[in-house]
């Protein structure tokens, strides 16, 4: 009996152990074609580097590409926008004399960042007898002050000009006017400051994002590409649109301001001249050709060759399948993806609505067709802020920092698609301890944006080898006018043949002609001391060069010997020249 | 606690457990029949609104596939051009259908191109010229596109032409594959172009393949994806295919 019973229980266990697995089979059948291949291939990226995370602000990219200060005698210098001047030198804010006007733009200004009682607290303070006519430099009157004092004593020149912007767009008789470029060259052929950015920055944007005022006759100007301001000309702030090739200045009346700007100004550009900065000329007083660009007169420099490396390798598959997950975050199921016999990979999605390269030496280039139900007009700093957030999604913005490096925004540029649909293409390139590396074909960087959709993306990134640390003694490169005046017939001749693919006659006969070097001199757009990435002689080295743009054309010299390197031509990018 | 008691519950309630999944899984499937069968209909009527017609059966849906990776194989022309002398040629009364398909098969055969799966396609004969086709399938379903053709004129071997993808993996997941009716709305709305009312699409045969869309493809490629796509050929010789994956 009690066998029948154990034999009995038994049996009811096996049952249970099979009705279950029935069900659960049963179940899994019901829920549809259910395949343990399912479960395969489930990626949890629990632990996500916290570098890979980081995003700049987009105010950290909106920087000039330089700041010309003018001595007189024809000598400048050129400085970076992190140049530091002594805070005791920087511009404050001055209020106006009269408080009454002024309560409503104490208020503008303190309403952005403060509460209502920091408002309070000004107005107290300003009532209080610090008198507005008290302009002593070393009695804070302003937002920038503050901050100064925050940042342990240091001031940027940069940051000094913003301020000085707000000291005229804050008073209250301010107003708006168009000028000749002839006026605009007159006042600042003295002694003088200006900052250029290498694009254009949408004006009204650019006051509200950096805290300024905006006049209310301001619409007339369109864009910002330079800032200027003149000891000669103190009571004008002038502004150079170069999306329209117009000139503005905003002028106040106040004898105060103008007096104050008058003396910070000459007392900033005396401090710079006395610091032995490196002096420039310009191509005009060199060479005896119409042409403002700067060149420096001699140039000492400790930069090296520098090995550099990849971002990552094809070769490794997890970095490769990070890219993959980036890109289509959905999985590889609907993607074809192409293997091709040089290494690279190719990824295509629907019918080429989204195309993604990686290519054999690492670089990543990627095509989204731009979706019109998802498209709305968004302003610069918008998009630059969908652009930032995007790079930090697709191989992030950790790789940039190391080392010394940083990215810098070199290029902005209004685009359209089926004409109706705008954007904006940034492109971004890098800066070592504050030198720029150039590359000689493509961008480090570049991204195209219409409204939150990236419809492109290219991605070429080096990263400086640590080993790169060591310091190396100051070395006289060969002067910059001696390697052109050396090389302008090998320039011209290029440039004649370029003028002649692309039929234009004039600049043909320019580059062959007996006044050659002057024609050619009078194109110069620009020359400088940088890193050039070469990617047709050493793609994992960047050197220091002599950088010349000539019509849009890059050549680049040895700076010892002078011997041109290599160049590029402009809608040639990828077709850069080795000069053997 | 009655353990034996217990027990005869949990029996009870996993049977019926059972008995109500079976009985929802019949249910569901009969609906889904039904509703195919509507869906079914409901499609034909606004091809044939559109002047397409259905001439072949409509396949049954397929559910979930895998993607294929697969390899272009590139073929030694030297190789098959030298095997191509050496192949007999066929007498008068072996020129016939089955005979050029034997002939093809021993040459193919000696190129070490056959296996399991190549299947013979088609067998086309003209005057003194045959042509015998292959196709590519895996695990029955074909590839394309990708051939290969031995070609004869009279009776001898003369040319041989390859064009031809090696399947190498799965994908990692299965995909849902689109039911046929949707596939030909979806055929519906991209040759709209081409039919109007005097223009009659008659669809002469679908079925599913592993399809690349060798647009643009160049010979530099080490491995590739076919994607299931549903393959329509209509008005005779025209084909298009139709993406079969549901996103």
């Amino acid at each position: 009996m009690k066998d029948r019973k154990l034999i009995v229980e038994r049996i009811k266990n096996i049952l249970i152990v099979v009705l279950f697995l029935a069900a659960i089979l049963l179940l899994s059948f019901f829920g549809g074609n259910f395949s343990i291949d399912d479960l395969k291939n489930i990626n949890i990226d629990l632990i996500s580097d916290e570098d890979d995370r980081y995003q700049p602000v987009v105010e950290s990219f909106i920087n000039p590409d330089n700041i010309t200060v003018y001595f007189g005698s024809d000598m400048y210098t050129v400085l970076s926008s992190e140049y530091d001047i002594d805070p005791e030198l920087a511009l404050h804010n001055v209020q106006e004399t009269e408080l009454n006007n002024d309560s409503e733009e104490i208020f503008k200004n303190a309403q952005e960042e403060k509460s209502a009682e920091a408002f309070k607290q000004i107005v107290a303070e300003e009532e209080n007898g610090s008198s507005s006519d008290d302009l002593d430099a070393d009695e804070p009157a302003g937002n920038a002050d503050a901050e100064n004092q925050n940042k342990g004593g240091k001031s940027t020149l940069y940051e000094s000009l913003i301020t000085g912007m707000e000291i005229y767009l804050s008073s209250s008789d301010v107003r708006t006017e168009r000028i000749e470029k002839i006026q605009y060259d007159e006042v600042m052929s003295y002694a003088s400051i200006s900052a250029t950015f290498k694009y254009d920055i949408p004006f009204k944007e650019f006051l509200e994002k950096n805290r300024l005022t905006v006049p209310s006759d301001s619409e007339m100007v369109s864009c910002l590409t330079s800032i200027g301001f003149s000891t000669a000309s103190s009571e004008n702030l002038f502004i150079y649109d170069g999306s329209v090739d117009e000139y503005y200045r905003f002028v106040t009346e106040s004898q105060e301001k103008s007096d104050y700007m008058t003396d910070a100004l000459m007392s900033v550009i005396n401090s710079i001249e006395q610091s032995g900065c490196m002096t420039y000329y310009s191509i005009e007083n060199l060479a005896g050709v119409k042409n403002e660009t700067l060149i420096p007169l001699y140039m000492e420099s400790d930069l090296k060759s520098i090995k550099c490396e990849k971002e990552f390798s094809i070769n490794n598959a997890n970095a490769v399948r990070k890219i993959e997950q980036a890109f289509f975050s959905s999985g590889l199921d609907f993607v074809r993806k192409i293997t091709q016999n040089k290494g690279s990979l190719l990824y295509m999605y629907g019918y080429s609505q989204k195309v993604l390269f990686i290519n054999e030496d690492g670089s990543i280039n990627y095509t989204e067709e731009l979706d019109p139900a998802q498209y709305s007009e968004t302003g610069f700093y918008d998009a630059l802020l969908v652009t930032t957030e995007y790079v930090k999604n697709h191989g992030g913005w950790a790789d940039l920092y190391k080392n010394g490096m940083s990215p810098c925004l070199t290029e902005v540029k209004r685009i359209a698609q089926q004409g109706k649909y705008t954007g904006y293409s940034f492109k971004f390139g890098l800066m070592l301890n504050g030198t720029q590396v150039e590359y000689s074909g493509g961008s480090m960087l570049s991204v195209e944006v219409y409204g939150s959709q990236v419809t492109r993306y290219d991605r070429d990134i080096i990263i400086i080898s640590e080993e790169n640390s060591d310091e190396i003694e100051s070395w006289m490169a060969e002067n910059a006018i001696n390697v052109i005046t050396d090389e302008y017939v090998n320039i011209c001749s290029i440039l004649e043949a370029y003028s002649q693919a692309k039929g234009d006659s004039e600049a043909q006969e320019a580059y062959s002609s007996e006044k050659k070097f002057e024609e050619m001199m009078k194109r110069v757009n620009s020359i400088k001391f940088c890193f050039m990435r070469d990617s047709s002689r050493h793609a994992n080295e960047i050197m220091p060069v002599w950088y010349m743009a000539v019509d849009g054309c890059r050549f680049w010299f040895d700076p010892v010997s002078g011997a041109m390197l290599g160049y590029s031509l402009k809608d040639y990018e990828q077709a850069a020249g080795e000069v053997s | 606690m009655n353990w034996s008691k217990a027990k005869n519950i949990i029996i009870i309630v996993l049977i019926f457990t059972n008995i109500f999944i079976i009985s929802m899984t019949f249910l569901r499937y009969k609906n889904v029949k039904n509703d195919d069968t509507d869906i079914y209909q409901y499609t034909n009527d606004i091809l044939e609104e559109n002047n397409i017609y259905l001439e072949c059966e409509l396949p049954d849906p397929i559910g979930k596939m895998h993607a294929l990776t697969v390899s272009y194989g590139k073929y030694d022309s030297n190789m098959t051009a030298n095997i191509m002398k050496n192949m007999p040629k066929l007498s008068n009364e072996q020129q016939t259908e089955t005979g050029y398909a034997e002939a093809a098969d021993k040459y193919i055969e000696k190129c070490n191109y056959m296996n399991d799966n190549v299947k013979i396609s088609s067998v086309e004969i003209s005057e003194n010229r045959a042509v015998v086709t292959y196709k590519n399938y895996y695990k029955e379903i074909p590839l394309e596109e990708c051939y290969m053709k031995v070609i004869f004129e009279n009776g001898g071997i003369t040319d041989f032409d390859r064009k031809w993808m090696k399947p190498e993996s799965e994908g990692a997941t299965r995909i849902d594959i689109m039911p046929p009716v949707s596939a030909l709305l979806n055929f519906m709305t991209e040759i709209k172009e081409e039919y109007n009312e005097e223009n009659k699409i008659n669809i002469n045969d679908m079925y599913i393949t592993y399809w690349i869309d060798s647009y643009n493809v160049n010979d530099d490629i080490l491995y590739d994806t076919a994607l299931p796509a549903w393959c329509i050929r209509y008005n005779g010789n025209s084909i298009k295919y139709i993406s079969a994956i549901v996103q």
